[in-house]
């Protein structure tokens, strides 16, 4: 097990170092830059004091520099006009539209997305593991029909439409606010008791919203994974020998139908993030999600790219301990086709 | 635990190749250059200076464990397996009581290939893990699974998925027909090695 942390993490960090290239890469690919944009938009409206700070922050950020050298300097490898100062070092770069450094400008966002994508993935597996093992287990009951005919309700709603009728009957019924993860008078507010409060009341709209289509793919994967082990001979075996169903369930195959659980955890982090996008744009949620789409649209740079690559560290280290949790689960060799 | 008697004779005698340690030393070059080089030449951020420091450490317990396999023979015996050459002066194995014989597979890639495999040994004298890079792997678990048939060991169901791929069922099913009969047959979480023909 020891060798394969080590053989794991070896391909690990090679990752990274690609994803940030590839990241680079891609937030430069459209023509010009944030400033050149704001330049072209100063001119047209004739002012040309802005100009000179414009040029200034060019300067100043290393925009006049040639790509690789911006890379360099970008994750840290390089010295920029005040030395270090790049990823690896915790800087995380300047936000042209913000005016703020990109710290700041996250700031609370990232918590909230955390507590956003980590509700919802407690929620998914909550729901969707109970009623996948019943679905399994009871096969072709009206109980399988029912739960499997709302899980494909699940899959085929548009989230943004379970969002809009969720925020309606929470107002209604709750009398909960329209829209953010918190009552309007805590936006600017420290936190406090009150406030945590506040956003566990609006929580639970973004996590069934963003959760109910995850749910329904898990408990159709749950149940069919399940149904294979249970159709196996040692079940069969076991059941015969007279070991009692609950723990003939529990004790193998069960186990082994947890694998999808355990792989998803890696996809799952940046999915529920990233995906998070559109339904945090419909419930105003202030997320990391709707904050990369404007900077991609404005070609912030800097705010894209780091947020990008936490995106990929999220996405490289969930794999990392999905990766490690099968391989404790489950170290077999794949019989495929009668040869290796 | 002392050696005395003539079965505890050697057979054969097995050395991990130089050529996969190779891999193993290349490894840990690569490791340490990754982690000591940004901690040295770079002035990073203290969280990320942790994670690298850890790293570090576990790339050179790898190192230092790679070293150790460099010095280790295995050998096997009529009595059971001896290992020299690792921390501890000598181990052994006797296939009389030995207790679990567990046999994983690792890979790093995502279609499951290119991996190895690892075989654990757990006696009344301590425990051995060897993997397959040693060479004569082969020989090693199959004389290991067959004592395990005759010891009536169960083995769980990953172990025998793995002796499958690897061709050592026949061996498993043969000692274990042949070894006494009337043992509870069935544990909740593993086969007896007389369930495999269910299968």
């Amino acid at each position: 097990m020891f060798t394969y942390i080590v053989h794991r993490m070896l391909i690990m960090i090679p990752t990274l170092l690609a994803i940030s290239v590839l990241v680079f890469i891609i937030i430069q690919l459209p023509p010009g830059d944030y400033l050149s944009n704001q330049i072209q938009e100063l001119k047209a409206q004739g002012e040309t004091a802005a100009l000179e700070k414009i040029e200034f922050l060019r300067e100043q950020y290393g925009l006049d520099r040639p790509m690789v050298q911006q890379y360099a300097v970008w994750v840290g490898i390089w010295p920029g006009n005040n030395g270090f100062e790049g990823l690896l070092q915790g800087n995380l770069g300047y936000s042209f539209e913000y005016n703020l450094p990109v710290g700041d400008v996250v700031g609370d966002r990232l918590f909230l997305s955390f507590l956003v994508s980590f509700t919802t993935i407690i929620f998914t597996w909550i729901v969707s593991f109970p009623i996948g093992v019943y679905s399994a287990t009871h096969q072709y009951s009206i109980g399988d029909h029912s739960l499997t005919f709302l899980g494909f309700i699940g899959l085929a709603t548009p989230n943004f439409l379970l969002a809009l009728v969720l925020l309606y009957y929470a107002n209604v019924t709750f009398g909960t606010s329209i829209g953010g993860l918190m009552d309007p008078q805590y936006l600017e507010e420290p936190w406090s008791f009150a406030k945590l409060m506040s956003v566990l009341e609006h929580l639970w709209i973004p996590v069934v919203v963003i959760g109910t289509s995850g749910t329904a793919g898990m408990i159709r994967r749950l149940r069919a994974n399940l149904l294979d082990e249970l159709q196996k001979q040692y079940v069969t075996t076991g059941r015969a020998k007279g070991l009692h169903p609950f723990k003939v369930l529990m004790k193998y195959p069960l186990r082994m139908a947890l694998n999808p659980f355990i792989a998803d955890i890696g996809n799952m982090l940046p999915q529920v993030i990233s995906g998070a996008a559109i339904v945090s744009v419909v419930l105003s949620l202030p997320t990391t999600g709707p904050m990369l789409v404007e900077a991609l649209r404005s070609q912030d740079q800097y705010l894209a790219g780091s947020f990008l690559m936490f995106l990929a560290a999220l996405t490289v280290v969930g794999m990392f301990l999905s990766d490690l949790a099968l391989a404790m689960l489950d170290p077999r060799i794949r019989l495929t086709g009668g040869s290796r | 635990m002392m050696v005395e008697g003539e079965d505890w004779l050697v057979k054969s005698r097995h050395y991990y190749p130089m050529r996969a340690l190779a891999g193993d030393y290349f490894r840990t070059s690569i490791g340490l250059f990754l982690t000591v080089g940004p901690l040295m030449l770079l002035d990073v951020v203290d969280v990320l200076k942790v994670i690298l420091f850890l790293l570090l450490i576990v790339f050179l317990i790898f190192g230092f464990r790679t070293m150790i396999r460099q010095a280790t023979t295995v050998m096997l015996c009529d009595k059971g397996i001896r290992v020299r050459g690792g921390l501890a002066p000598q181990k052994l194995i006797s296939w009389r009581t030995m207790r679990h014989l567990k046999l994983k597979y690792f890979s790093t890639r995502r279609d499951r290939e290119a991996g190895w495999m690892q075989l654990r040994l757990d006696g009344e004298d301590g425990q051995l893990s060897l993997d397959s890079a040693i060479e004569g792997f082969e020989e090693i678990v199959a004389r290991a699974t067959e004592f395990a048939g005759v010891a009536g060991l169960s083995l769980e169901a990953t172990t025998m998925e793995n002796l499958e791929a690897m061709g050592l069922m026949p061996a498993l099913d043969n000692a274990a027909s042949d070894s006494a009969d009337n043992r509870s047959a069935y544990h909740s979480s593993t086969y007896d090695v007389r369930d495999t023909h269910s299968r």
